[in-house]
């Protein structure tokens, strides 16, 4: 396999996998509470904070990683508790209006607590390069992005489907006004779905800062950037934002090796048009979002 | 106000009390809260001729009280408050009003920039050729964008334009090519052999600009057509089964909202000087959007108090920072991160907002309004009693 | 379970039982009272001007009205608004002795009152095996028997693939899964055939009778409610304009008044 295919293939895995991990909670977050949020960017940038203080105070990647998720997991939650609970029943532009006022407060918050410079970690994986087939290798840092990945999305499709709090929540994003009358607690529900977002785009912070040297700003650029990953897998749809967010990151990185770096992100854009319209509903997503 | 009116841009109430401009502090020129034209459908002739009438009286003793009265980082901040102003009302214009969202005001104004910049230094420099030419190019980018726009609501378009502000950015970034990392210079507008160059012209420019916006917005606001965006906007299905014609003003929305953006822009570039595609980010345009609703969508004065409130944030905390001048280490802090400081406050002041006041700004200055109105008729009643019970000794 | 009469009988011929002679006005503590209910929308409009009513225990009770009569709304306002809906809610709501106005779903829900609202009764992308998984939490086990037969051979099929009447009965049976002590059926027979109404409204006689439930059947089509039904009221423009037992009127009584040229 020549160097430039590789090349492709593996950077273009593990920033899929990074879109599709921002991309699992933003659509649990809609499927739950209707809610099309612009702030995954910030929760990534948080997650991505307290895990570099935490890895340079000297505790080992998992266990920071572990602390990272969970500190943003309860600060999603308390987030939809506190503020977007009283939301509900805005028009969907108010509160994606809302999650902007969010992320640029939260920001804020980080930019005053850590500072705006490049976040550094030392390096936690050694720089190992596992063949595959010819010059197709991928490096424990690869290794732990798609792992963490294919873990994440594991356990929230069980959770979804096997376990009575999943049914709640896919009865909730199916019809929350039912959903009420037949005693699910709604706000209970919605507030683990925000929960369970604020933990996904932590870990997909952690992934991309253990993978580059990014400074605050361009990680809470990515959650926007996962946006054509989304639309492409369908706005509602689970699955459906894995396969996007791989087919956008294998996109933009044919684009940065026969084109230019600078295209990447023009080019994702406009596959964001293209797909917005011709198909709204991108490839999975249900009739439901095909109009919104 | 009964519930928590979740439409943007429907008015619960007339404002009834207009509040003067304050006098001689150089940082609240600006700051009036006078009920203005606001295109309230329900409003009457009469009285909505006479809002006009002091709102524009209003302006007027503002625009001269800084014109004559204010120094050059006045005058400069006032520029920059009527430059933001003009496009945080064309903002409402589009969403307040037809119910069209855009995430892209940046991205046009950058049209309008760039095309300024360019046409001063070719020699087509004299005043107001570039800003007119501007004006025209936005109206076309509004049309581009309109005639996709047209197929979604809400949701889509905003991400359409988001989208397109990503495009378009990229498209100047381009067009700038990587020699010229410091962008496009702008030579100063000239009106034959007259340069316009001072602070006092330029603030000239914007502000009469923004009043001309303010008075034919707020004309056709009133009229058939902000009839016609009210229907649209709060259901577009009904409005169209009452005859109005969705695609004509959609597009008109689109590409009226878009020229004056550009008119804007083109008024920035004078100001700033120097063009550079970095200034016309999505940080800015999510800047004008949250400068509307913090001020109120849906009214001509709350954009504009939202452009006054970022503008001047700022030094409010420099001036928060002096009152801790006896803690160095505040002091020190707030004056560092002021930038950061602020942002975090319009985050969360639109967070709030937006969960208790839909209506921005102007609305919780209303209800502040009214409750000193309802606290001064209580201290009246107050001091009355005792008068009457004297009386009544004495038959 | 006890005889009970034969619910498709004419009400005229039917004979007074001791359930239905239990279920008369002023014979015991009611189950629910409403004295004096308003509903005030947020946009002003009043969906309730003044309403009372009474439910004794095990009670099957008819609301009849004109579509926009207010019957939903009475409905909502003793079983919940939520509270986006910004709605006011005046007058008295007692039940089971306690102050319950104003009280949003979920609380009324704890307390044992059920409601089937008029539209999206079901959710369309779960199994009916999901639904009574989701009622199950409430106590019944989701693998006991329906009470609604018809759905035992179903309980694969995702409820968006029911038809009208499929749908009704399962959201009939979520909600008796819930174990109420109080059952308010919006619109049940809303789009569903008459043959396919008849066989739910017996269905629902006999379960309620079985579990002495207390039900409040709201319904534009006054005839299938009836035959159900020990007491009904009739509502129009927000208020009660008439109430009475169901076995001295017959539907076309009912019908005049509704459109007020009785009396």
């Amino acid at each position: 396999m020549s160097n430039d295919v590789a090349t492709i293939v593996i950077n273009g895995l593990v920033n899929g996998c990074i879109y599709a991990l921002i991309g699992v909670g933003f659509v649990v977050i809609f499927r739950a509470t209707g809610v099309v949020s612009f702030a995954q960017g910030a929760f990534m940038v948080l997650g991505a904070e307290i895990f570099a203080s935490l890895v340079n105070d000297g505790l080992s990647t998992g266990p920071a990683a572990i602390l990272a998720a969970g500190g943003a997991f309860i600060f999603g939650g308390l987030v939809y508790w506190l503020a977007f609970s009283r939301l509900t029943g805005a028009e969907a532009f108010i509160t994606s209006v809302a999650t902007v006022g969010l992320g640029i407060l939260v920001e804020a918050g980080v930019l005053l607590i850590w500072g705006p410079a490049i976040i550094v970690i030392p390096q936690l994986f050694s720089y190992q390069v596992h063949h595959v087939v010819g010059q197709l290798g991928f490096s424990n840092i690869d290794l732990f992005a798609m792992a963490v990945t294919v873990a994440v999305f594991a356990v929230v499709l069980f959770g979804l489907h096997r376990t009575p709090v999943g049914l709640r929540m896919r009865a909730v994003a199916n019809n929350p006004r039912l959903a009420v009358f037949t005693g699910v607690n709604v706000l209970v529900t919605s507030t683990l779905a925000w929960a369970i977002a604020g933990l996904t785009a932590a870990l997909a912070g952690i992934v991309y800062l253990v993978g580059t040297q990014p400074d605050p700003g361009s990680i809470y650029a990515l959650g926007l950037a996962a946006f054509p990953a989304i639309l492409l897998g369908g706005f509602d749809s689970i699955p459906g934002t894995l396969v996007g967010g791989i087919i956008i990151g294998l996109v933009q990185a044919t684009v940065a090796v026969y084109v230019g770096g600078a295209w990447q992100d023009v080019v994702a854009y406009g596959v964001l048009l293209a797909v917005l319209l011709l198909r709204p509903q991108g490839m999975f997503g249900s009739p439901q979002v095909a109009r919104l | 106000m009964t519930g928590g009116g979740k439409v943007p841009g429907r008015e619960g109430e007339r404002p009834t009390m207009t509040v003067p401009a304050a006098q001689g502090s150089p940082a609240t020129e600006n700051a009036t809260v006078a009920g203005r034209g606001s295109g309230d459908v329900g409003d009457d002739q009469a009285f909505w001729r006479s809002k006009t009438t002091i709102g524009a009286a209003v302006y007027l003793v503002a625009v001269v009280a800084v014109l004559f009265g204010g120094s050059q980082f006045t005058l400069y901040e006032g520029t920059l408050i009527a430059t933001y102003g003009i496009v945080t009302v064309a903002q409402d214009w589009i969403f307040g009003r037809a119910g069209l969202v855009s995430l892209g005001p940046a991205a046009i104004m950058a049209v309008g920039a760039f095309t300024t910049a360019r046409l001063s230094t070719e020699g087509w420099g004299v005043f107001p050729v570039p800003l007119l030419i501007s004006f025209v190019f936005g109206g076309v980018i509004g049309l581009l964008i309109g005639i996709p726009g047209l197929r979604f609501r809400g949701l889509y378009l905003m991400l359409t334009t988001l989208a397109l502000q990503f495009i378009i950015s990229f498209a100047a970034e381009q067009y700038q090519g990587v020699n010229r990392e410091a962008g496009f210079t702008v030579t100063p507008p000239s009106w034959g052999s007259l340069q316009l160059a001072n602070p006092q012209p330029l603030f000239l420019i914007s502000v009469i600009l923004l009043g001309l916006v303010l008075l034919g917005l707020s004309g056709i606001h009133g009229g058939a057509p902000g009839r016609a965006w009210n229907a649209i906007r709060q259901n577009e299905t009904a409005a169209s089964v009452l005859g109005i014609n969705l695609v004509r003003w959609k597009l008109a929305a689109f590409i009226g909202s878009s020229a004056v953006i550009a008119a804007a822009g083109s008024v920035y570039a004078y100001q700033i000087g120097q063009v550079q595609y970095t200034t016309f980010s999505l940080d800015l345009s999510l800047t004008l959007v949250v400068m509307v609703f913090i001020g109120g969508v849906g009214t001509l004065i709350g954009p504009i108090i939202g452009a006054v409130g970022v503008v001047l944030l700022p030094q409010g905390i420099q001036e928060i920072s002096n009152l801790f001048s006896g803690m160095p280490s505040v002091s020190g802090w707030l004056q560092l991160n002021e930038g950061i400081v602020a942002d975090g406050i319009y985050g969360l002041l639109l967070l709030l907002l937006l969960i208790f006041e839909r209506g921005g700004l102007v609305a919780v200055g209303q209800r502040l309004g009214r409750g000193a109105v309802a606290a001064g008729r209580l201290a009246v009643r107050a001091s009355a009693p005792r008068i009457r019970r004297t009386n009544a000794r004495n038959p | 379970m006890p005889a009970t009469p034969d619910p498709l009988a004419p009400p005229s011929s039917r004979p007074a039982t001791a359930r239905s002679m239990a279920a008369h006005p002023g014979s015991g503590p009611a189950l629910l009272e409403v004295a004096h209910l308003s509903v005030t929308y947020a946009n002003g409009a009043r969906g309730v001007q003044d309403v009372s009513l009474r439910v004794g225990e095990g009670e099957i009770i008819a609301v009849l009205g004109r579509n926009g009569a207010g019957k939903t709304s009475t409905l909502r306002g003793i079983g919940g608004f939520l509270r986006s809906e910004h709605t006011t809610v005046g007058g008295r709501v007692v039940f089971e002795g306690r102050e319950l106005r104003g009280a949003g779903p979920t609380k009324t829900f704890r307390r044992g009152i059920v409601l089937v609202p008029e539209r999206e009764k079901v959710f369309p992308a779960l199994r009916v095996s999901e639904h009574l998984q989701l009622a199950g939490a409430h106590g019944v086990r989701p693998s006991a028997p329906c009470a609604f037969e018809p759905l035992e051979r179903l309980r694969d099929r995702r409820a968006g693939l029911l038809s009208g009447g499929e749908r009704q009965m399962l959201a009939l049976e979520v909600a008796w899964r819930s174990q109420p002590r109080l059952l308010l059926v919006d619109e049940a027979s809303l789009g569903l055939a008459p043959v396919v109404v008849k066989e739910l409204m017996s269905r629902l006689r006999s379960t309620a009778s079985e579990r002495r439930t207390a039900v409040i059947l709201v319904d534009q089509d006054a005839s299938s409610a009836l035959r159900v039904a020990d007491r009904a009221y009739v509502i129009n423009h927000g208020q009660v304009t008439w109430e009475g037992a169901t076995n001295t009127v017959s539907a076309a009584d009912i019908a005049r008044e509704y459109l007020g040229t009785s009396r």
